[in-house]
């Protein structure tokens, strides 16, 4: 289009230094006219006083101009109309003078361009509508500052580098990022803003990849920012290339990774440090499994349903099962016997989450039926970070052996005490028994010596009495050597054809004659011969009578029954005094038995007469027993086995 | 009946289970001019004493049965009656010194008892040479 105007603007030339030269040249003047009115460009001429001269057709149809207008003034009113508000009309002799374009917008928003060159009379003025082009331009303006803008504002680090690697523009963020201000990187190298191992590896090998590619994809870099830091980014670029199709500058994008990284990292540490932790936990369930297997005392978990989640093998064989083969089973189908003890307890640690220890129970073991086994249960909270309370943990301690052995010590203790109290009583009991006959035997044997002493004669009856303490003394003496054979299994028996009754009447006699109490006897009609030791036979017949007499009011009566009983002869000797309580009867005729309803401090006595009848009695292959009612007496029963009938024949 | 009459012979109570322990404590007595009260148990005594003159002394023995000494004791010192009447121990047991002063007793004579010692104690009580 330039070109074609300066050709017209020449040609114009041409036809005014003719019509100067030459003078009117109707021809010529003809074809200017009709080139003039030819041109697709709007033409103007105006005067060296600025007055509109001459326009061609293109001119008025761009200006949209009426056919009738023909004055130049009228039409330079028409041109000042057409345009819009505050704009300057290009002819306007007010207007600068200027060879440069200049547009002017029109009411109906057209942009229209003017050029002039000066004529030696005056000046052409070229016109062309250049809305289409200039709205692009603006768009393209408008598209690059947009562009521009978002390069640098952009929430990215971008740079751009020329052909020598240095920087021609970096984004706000890669300063931000870097720490830097524009001025001071713009024109420096960009590898310059690399850790030493980066640019090593940039210029060694990344950038002459580049080079030979014109692209490069998330390529790693550490870079520096201005305090020193090192950042992690992730590059990639493209070239923009010449169309000889050299690299002439390139883009690019860089992401900074070094949050990514560090989280990566983190999370590369966490993974290792929860493998680790994993095989700990996978080590340290091993050990608590094994432990847990094979510990000696019972172990067990239970779901909140109170259901067994795990019990340790022993327990399964406490309770006679196979290891395992309970689980799944709730409390109460395992252990029906102790349920309704046990569960209020494990709901009341699974309310509070509250342990409760050291709960005693009994139940069978192995699975018989009647074997019970002591156990002292105790029951934890089971809880989990993540899931809160899960159950309960079940310890369970056979504490069996503990209790029998406890047992067994009170039981010894007990003995111990009773025998340690049993000696106390028996030398409380024997200083007593041997201190009653010597006091009277003591006080006749000094009332005999005053006597003596004083001349006067000796009462016969003094002496008498004394020899009766003396013989009661040698009777307990005799007691106690008894006793101390029978200990030693040595008492012996002289065994002769006897016939008992006589034994059980003189007994009774003698005892009359030193007691006021009444002695009411019972014999056979016929007699009955035992092969027996009279003497020793007597012993155990006066011992029973003399406990009736000494364990009995004064005023009771006390009988002696003999009788025969198939092929036994039996003695009964009654009383009605204090009885023996049931539960001591079978430790009556143990060695210094003592009834606890006959304290030393009432009954004398040594607790060897019915320890000693007993031995007798069974020498004699007989059988001795009590009954008793207690407050209403005690029937003591000796049976001894007659003679045969030809032994008593010879 | 707690005061005797002037030309009465003094009484001594003897509290024993041994039949033949009072038979010889009868005899002495009687023969030194005493009268003897018998008893074979704490409860028997009570009896005794509420029913007889009361007697200037009292022989206890210790360990009998029905009654023993010690309860005989604890009936008698809450007996406004017979509180005051003196209680010589004749016992057996061991350690009868602190039994004696355990149940308040004016004297304690180990059995076997020496006569002379008998008959000086209780003199003691009865204020008879």
């Amino acid at each position: 289009m330039a070109t074609r105007r300066e050709e017209l603007v020449q040609q114009t030339n041409v036809v005014e230094e003719r019509a100067g030269a030459r003078g009117e040249d109707e021809d010529t003047r003809s074809l200017i006219c009709a080139a003039f009115h030819a041109s697709p460009e709007g033409l103007a001429v105006t005067s060296a006083d600025a007055r509109l001269k001459a326009w061609n057709r293109e001119f008025a149809a761009l200006w949209r101009a009426p056919s009738e207008i023909r004055d130049g003034a009228a039409m330079m009113r028409h041109l000042r109309a057409e345009l819009a508000d505050g704009e300057v009309l290009a002819l306007d002799p007010t207007a600068p003078e200027h060879g440069a374009a200049r547009i002017m917008r029109c009411r109906d928003d057209r942009l229209i361009e003017s050029t002039s060159r000066a004529l030696p009379t005056g000046r052409l003025w070229s016109f062309r509508d250049v809305t289409d082009r200039e709205r692009a331009e603006g768009e393209r303006r408008e598209s690059e500052a947009r562009y521009r803008a978002l390069y640098k504002k952009t929430p990215a680090m971008m740079h751009s580098i020329d052909r020598e690697g240095r920087l021609l523009s970096v984004s706000d963020e890669w300063l931000t990022a870097l720490g830097y201000e524009r001025h001071e990187v713009i024109g420096r190298r960009s590898v310059e803003f690399l850790t030493p191992d980066s640019r090593r590896r940039a210029t060694e090998s990344v950038l002459p990849e580049f080079y030979r590619t014109g692209c490069c994809r998330d390529v790693h870099y550490e870079m520096i920012t201005k305090h020193g830091e090192v950042r992690d980014v992730l590059l990639s670029a493209i070239a923009e290339r010449s169309p000889s199709g050299a690299i002439e500058r390139s883009l690019a994008v860089l992401i900074d990774v070094t949050e990514r990284t560090r989280i990566q990292a983190e999370r590369d540490r966490l993974l290792v440090d929860e493998r680790i932790a994993r095989t700990d936990a996978e080590d340290a369930l091993g050990r608590l499994d094994t432990v847990f297997r094979s510990a000696p005392v019972g172990l067990a978990f239970l779901d909140r349903e109170l259901r067994i989640v795990r019990e340790s093998d022993w327990l399964a064989a406490l309770l006679g099962d196979v290891p395992g083969g309970e689980v799944g089973l709730t409390f109460r189908d395992r252990m029906p016997s102790i349920a309704a003890h046990i569960e209020p307890i494990l709901r009341r640690v699974l309310e509070t989450g509250e342990q409760v220890t050291h709960v005693p129970v009994e139940v069978e073991v192995g699975g018989r039926p009647g074997e019970l086994g002591s156990f002292l249960a105790s029951f934890y909270p089971v809880s989990t970070a993540r899931r809160g309370l899960v159950g309960l943990g079940v310890v369970v301690v056979d504490v069996t052996e503990q209790k029998r052995s406890l047992e067994l010590h009170a039981r010894l203790f007990r003995e111990a005490q009773a025998a340690v109290r049993a000696r106390d009583d028996f030398l409380a009991a024997a200083s007593h028994e041997l201190r009653t006959p010597m006091t009277p035997l003591a006080l006749y044997l000094q009332t005999i010596q005053r006597r003596l002493h004083g001349g006067q004669p000796i009462d016969p009856e003094h002496v008498d009495r004394a020899l009766r303490q003396l013989s009661k003394l040698s009777a307990l003496v005799s007691d106690l050597l008894d006793s101390s054979l029978v200990h030693s299994r040595q008492l012996e028996v002289e065994r002769e054809l006897a016939s008992l009754g006589s034994v059980v009447q003189a007994v009774v006699e003698a005892t009359r004659a030193s007691s006021s109490r009444r002695i009411d006897l019972e014999l056979p009609a016929q007699p009955l011969v035992i092969h027996g030791d009279r003497l020793r036979l007597a012993q155990v017949v006066s011992t029973l009578l003399e406990n009736a007499i000494k364990y009995s009011a004064s005023s009771a009566p006390v009988r002696v029954v003999l009788e025969r009983n198939a092929s036994e002869a039996e003695i009964s000797v009654v009383d009605h005094g204090i009885g023996i309580p049931p539960d001591e009867l079978p430790h009556l005729f143990e060695r210094f038995f003592r009834g606890r309803n006959a304290p030393i401090t009432h009954y004398g006595g040594l607790g060897l007469g019915l320890y000693i009848c007993r031995d007798i009695v069974a020498r004699h292959g007989g059988r001795i027993w009590a009954e008793s009612r207690p407050g209403d007496g005690a029937t003591f029963h000796v049976a001894l086995p007659l003679a045969l009938p030809e032994s008593t024949s010879t | 009946m707690s005061e005797r009459a002037t030309n009465e012979p003094p009484s001594v109570c003897v509290v024993d289970d041994d039949e033949d322990i009072r038979e010889a404590m009868r005899m002495i007595l009687e023969m030194k001019g005493y009268e003897v009260l018998e008893a074979d148990d704490g409860a028997s005594a009570l009896e005794q004493l509420h029913t007889h003159r009361h007697p200037c002394v009292i022989l206890l023995d210790l360990m009998m049965p029905g009654m023993s000494g010690w309860e005989f004791r604890e009936h008698q010192r809450s007996d406004p009656e017979l509180a005051s009447i003196p209680v010589i121990i004749l016992s057996g047991v061991h350690d009868l010194a602190s039994r004696a002063r355990e149940i308040g007793a004016a004297d304690q004579l180990q059995k076997p008892v020496d006569l002379a010692r008998l008959l000086e104690a209780i003199s003691r009580q009865c204020g008879k040479a």
